[in-house]
């Protein structure tokens, strides 16, 4: 008799346990996941951020003081930016904030690296060609060679949060290096706040903190040249790294079956020739990513491989050809692509 | 409600669950990559392709399943054009033989387009 | 079979046919088709507990061939009855037994009313998944047939009994 009361609680439970089973499998998948997500628009462009963190709110917040506080140091155009100021100096030498000397001294190194062929005392030239304002008419010749005579990173020094220039006409233009420079920034904030997971996306600048929270690792979509926006060549895993492309198909414009792109070249003052449509660097630096896409666009395939090389840098570059067929520096790094 | 109806519910219930537990099991293995031949339209067979095997089709052919990718590695016909073709793996493709009418395809292949949570500039 | 008895067992299929009407205006939206509480199985319950399985099954063939002239096919026909009969058959064997009580009967009566249907759209439709509705019908049977056999109870006790005749 017992033991048949006893079989009747295992029936009841066996009962019971499916009906749970089914409730929960009704309930779907509302596990406890802390996704905070949020866009916002700074450095002239969107600005999508994804926190996997219990104060998931305040940090979005705190993010886009961050990513204000960087567009008022950075911005070329913004009268009331610390570039803007410097870029219309008074005296020779002027003092710069913490954030201005580490991102210049990050971007010198890469114009003496370089040699040149990255240089940020492009201003004069880019702003004369304003692909930023949507601009579309070849500057006149004579203009450009004026503006291109006063590009020479060699005339800026940094000393501490001392800044001096040879010449009163040399202006900076950080474009191709601060937005690595911020995602960096805000990584780190992200960091020191206990954040274990997060994914920074400024306009196209992906950079990774930690695993999604599935426990995998984030998936960056490669941008398809000339495609519609998100349509993606590739994608790429990434976990505490930066993916950042640059290309021909960003900013540009047609005139007479020619295509002007935004990635100037500073010994011509003219858009770079190039054989490719965009170089995707991924390490996990963020300024160097940012500043290395470029590179690799002025450069051309060959010659970015030659530099990477010759200066040992660990990075993994996606280069993308004018008929955007991929291939992958290091050979061996396809594996990064997600399959 | 006597004692025997408590056994008889249980295992009215046991035996749909387990049931329900098998199918679904199925259904994620058929939502892997698997191959499947065809002869002459009808389907021939149903393989895992993580299960090295070799299969012989009618005598005409051979196809090999290997290292999760599978391949024709032998036909009577005079063509040889399947025998040459590149190995199918999960990522999808077939191999046909036209004069044998012998088809081998890849079902539910795995899907690449996974939607990213960012993408570049 | 008295006169009496024959008028009582044609009200009792006249209340199951109404039954089944009854459920049809009750729009249930469920995924999986063929679910359903199946109301007019508590008057076959209710018969073969009253009368024996021979009345049951005759309550319960005829009440599918009416339903299926007035709303159906010769399909819904066929479908119906592989159901039904399996089911009145398999509950006249449980309670024959002696072992089962009337839930236990009504219970199994309709998991095996689903599994009868299955087995008709099996062989009807070729290429039926079969093994894919199978333990989901078989639950739903369970479910209402439990609950089918637990309202019989009440209503028997308030149905007159044959001897009454």
């Amino acid at each position: 008799m017992n033991m048949r009361k006893n079989l009747c609680k295992a029936v009841l439970g066996c009962i019971f346990s499916l009906a749970g089973v089914l409730l929960l499998s009704a309930c779907g998948s509302s596990g406890a996941s802390d996704l905070h997500e949020a866009e916002g628009y700074y450095f002239d462009t969107d600005v999508e951020l994804k926190i996997n963190d219990k104060n998931g709110e305040a940090l979005l917040k705190k993010c886009f003081s961050l990513c204000e506080e960087l567009e008022n140091t950075f911005s070329p155009s913004s009268s009331s930016s610390e570039l803007y100021k410097i870029n219309r100096r008074t005296s020779d030498t002027v003092t710069v904030s913490d954030d201005m000397a580490d991102c210049l001294e990050e971007a010198l190194t890469w114009c003496s690296r370089t040699d040149g062929a990255f240089d940020i005392t492009i201003y004069p030239v880019s702003s004369l060609w304003d692909f930023r304002s949507g601009k579309t008419e070849i500057p006149d010749e004579a203009a450009i060679d004026s503006a291109l005579a006063k590009v020479d990173y060699t005339k800026v020094h940094l000393d501490g949060n001392e800044l001096t220039f040879d010449s009163p006409d040399t202006m900076l233009d950080l474009g191709g290096i601060a937005k690595g420079y911020a995602s960096a920034k805000i990584k780190k904030m992200l960091k020191e706040e206990g954040v274990s997971s997060a994914l920074i996306n400024l306009g196209g600048n992906v950079s990774t903190l930690g695993l999604k929270s599935s426990g995998t690792k984030w998936t960056v979509g490669i941008q398809k040249p000339f495609a519609d926006r998100g349509e993606t060549l590739t994608t790429v895993k990434s976990s505490d790294s930066c993916v950042i492309s640059a290309g021909i198909y960003e900013r540009y414009f047609e005139k007479d079956g020619k295509l002007y792109h935004h990635i100037l070249d500073p010994k011509t003052g003219y858009p770079k020739e190039t054989d490719l449509n965009q170089a995707t660097v991924i390490s996990t630096d963020d300024a160097m990513s940012d500043a290395l896409s470029t590179i690799c666009i002025l450069y051309g395939q060959e010659k970015a491989e030659e530099f990477i090389k010759s200066q040992g840098l660990d990075v993994t570059v996606l280069f993308t050809d004018k008929n955007n067929n991929i291939t992958w520096f290091p050979e061996e790094s396809s594996d990064l692509s997600a399959s | 409600m006597k004692r025997n109806d408590w056994i008889l519910i249980a295992v009215l219930t046991l035996i749909p669950a387990i049931l329900l537990t098998g199918n679904i099991i199925a259904a994620q293995k058929i939502a892997s990559p698997c191959l499947v031949i065809t002869v002459d339209g009808s389907t021939f067979g149903i393989y895992d392709l993580n299960e090295d095997r070799i299969i012989d089709i009618n005598g005409k052919n051979t196809c090999t399943i290997k290292d999760g990718e599978a391949s024709m590695t032998y036909a009577d016909c005079p063509g040889q054009n399947c025998v040459h073709s590149a190995a199918i793996g999960k990522e999808g493709g077939s191999i046909v033989c036209l004069p044998n009418r012998v088809i081998l395809k890849i079902e539910n292949a795995a899907v690449t387009a996974e939607r990213p949570d960012a993408v570049t500039g | 079979m008295s006169a009496k008895r024959i008028a009582y067992l044609g009200l009792l299929l006249a209340l199951a046919v109404l039954f089944g009407y009854v459920e049809s205006l009750i729009p249930v939206n469920l995924a999986i088709p063929g679910i359903k509480l199946g109301l007019a199985n508590i008057v076959i319950v209710a018969v073969l507990y009253i009368f024996t399985w021979k009345e049951a099954l005759a309550v319960s063939v005829l009440r599918v061939v009416i339903i299926g002239f007035m709303f159906g096919n010769l399909f819904s026909i066929a479908f119906g009855l592989s159901g039904t009969v399996l089911s009145v058959i398999s509950m006249a064997l449980l309670k024959h037994s002696g072992h089962f009580g009337i839930v236990g009967v009504s219970a199994f009566g309709g998991v095996m009313h689903n599994i009868g249907q299955l087995a008709a759209a099996a062989l009807i439709v070729e290429g039926f998944p079969f093994l894919w509705y199978l333990p989901i019908l078989m639950l739903a049977g369970l479910l209402a047939g439990i609950l089918i056999g637990a309202v019989s109870l009440p209503v028997m006790k308030r149905l007159p009994r044959i001897n009454d005749f």
